[in-house]
């Protein structure tokens, strides 16, 4: 019988007292370092694959017509399918980078896209005129104009890699991750262990968005400075 | 290098006749000036000339290949400085002995480096102007590119575009007859009866102290 323990709700001192022992856990840091390798793959490919197929979609549209149906529809297929599906075709330990990649690439590809085609007609006309060449466009028009859009996806995309990761590790169970001792929780009722790991990703999820998005607004200032 | 001529170039916004069968030839190396009241097609003619607005009727003919644009707006990259800004359009790299002198000539030598969001009003239009000239045109077209300079900094502005024009053709629409004067050249009036008053040779006489700028 669960008698005298805290499955509902446990008090903040038991997750602080469970927290603690967790770090020291032999496992924990590989465990942690397992999830966030692979939520952040996910991210990176996603961030680099949503500007690409952007910077190319501002410059053909064929590519932006082409791209359409795919983004429409991995913006609308419920997270849950993909994670179903991926389960089926890819190996466990890949399955937080192919549906990290999957949340933050349609992100990152429409606020990119905006950007671009928000982009100030007058100074692309004055571009036209001086027949300022493609490179040299993108890196002094529209970079600085897609900073804002970016910056903002980035935040948006950041935590959704998170959960939909954390979601994948959880569904299948994948052997070392932080979501597979999300779901050791949920069977033996440990709601501590639940509440202990939430806040680990919490932690983790807010310390990955403070880091890009400093590396971010980094990257664009020393592009101001040239 | 070849005339630029303009043949019977019309143009309408809705029910406003802006340009009506306006004919013009511009020699190589010359100096136009263009006046009229607002809205008589000054900027309009300029953008037909640029190539960036078609005509209704009438052709361009003899555009060179390198024509430098000074807008009505600065159409600066804000976030960059003013050497950044130069290199957009000239590509070169380093030091750049002819953007370090227009540089010089119009008082800016100092903020090279500043980054144009912090550049005062009159000092991106003179940007605006050393981007023109360090992009060497062959056509320089000034859209009222002196507004907004003192009078000090207009004549030391227009010494300078004057000096580093080299032989470009210059076509200047402006609303000061004060300025059309003293860059010489032909004086183009729209908005008349008529549609052109061409050939009124201005002379070069010293830029008259103390004028100020029309609102």
């Amino acid at each position: 019988m669960a008698v005298g323990i805290e499955i509902l709700l446990v008090s903040p001192l038991a997750v602080a007292a469970r927290l603690f022992a967790l770090l020291r856990e032999a496992d924990f840091w590989s465990t942690v370092l397992f999830s966030m390798l692979r939520i952040a793959a996910g991210f990176f490919l996603g961030l680099a694959a949503g500007l690409l197929l952007a910077v190319a979609a501002g410059r053909f549209g064929a590519v932006e017509t082409l791209l359409w149906p795919f983004v429409v529809t991995i913006k609308s297929v419920p997270v849950a399918s993909f994670i179903i599906i991926s389960l089926i075709w890819l190996s466990n330990s890949q399955l937080a980078v192919f549906i990290s990649f999957l949340m933050v690439f349609p992100v990152i590809y429409s606020n990119v896209l905006q950007g671009i085609k928000s982009t100030d007609p007058q100074l692309l006309e004055m571009a036209a005129l001086y027949r300022v060449k493609w490179r040299r466009k993108l890196f002094y028009i529209y970079l600085p104009g897609i900073r804002s859009y970016l910056i903002s996806a980035c935040s948006v995309a950041l935590g959704m890699s998170w959960k939909a990761g954390i979601a994948a590790e959880v569904i299948g169970v994948v052997r070392g991750s932080i979501g597979e001792k999300l779901y050791e929780a949920k069977i033996y009722f440990m709601t501590s262990d639940l509440f202990a790991w939430t806040v680990v990703i919490v932690l983790l999820s807010v310390l990955f968005e403070k880091a890009v998005l400093f590396a971010v607004r980094g990257i664009f200032g020393r592009l101001a400075r040239r | 290098m070849k005339n630029l001529v303009m043949e019977r170039i019309s143009k309408r916004y809705g029910e406003k006749q802006v340009l009506q069968e306006l004919s013009l030839t511009l020699r190589p190396g010359s100096v136009t000036s263009v006046m009229g009241p607002s809205g008589c097609g000054k900027t309009t003619l300029l953008n037909i000339v640029a190539g960036l607005v078609k005509p209704d009727s009438g052709r361009v003919l003899g555009r060179p290949g390198r024509v430098g644009f000074v807008f009505q707006e600065d159409r600066l990259c804000m976030d960059f400085s003013a050497a950044a800004n130069i290199r957009l359009v000239t590509g070169k790299t380093g030091k750049d002995p002819m953007m370090y002198g227009i540089f010089s000539a119009l008082g800016l030598q100092d903020s090279i480096m500043m980054p144009v969001r912090e550049m005062s009003g009159g000092m991106k239009r003179r940007v605006a102007i050393a981007r023109a000239l360090c992009y060497q045109p062959e056509l320089l077209l000034l859209d009222e590119a002196f507004k907004g300079l003192d009078a000090q900094i207009r004549q030391q502005t227009m010494d300078c575009v004057l000096k580093w024009r080299g032989d470009c053709t210059v076509l200047c629409v402006t609303h000061e007859r004060a300025e059309a004067d003293y860059l010489g050249g032909a004086l183009l009036q729209l908005g008349r009866t008529a549609d052109r008053e061409e050939g009124e040779q201005g002379s070069r006489f010293p830029f008259p102290s103390g004028i100020t700028r029309e609102a």
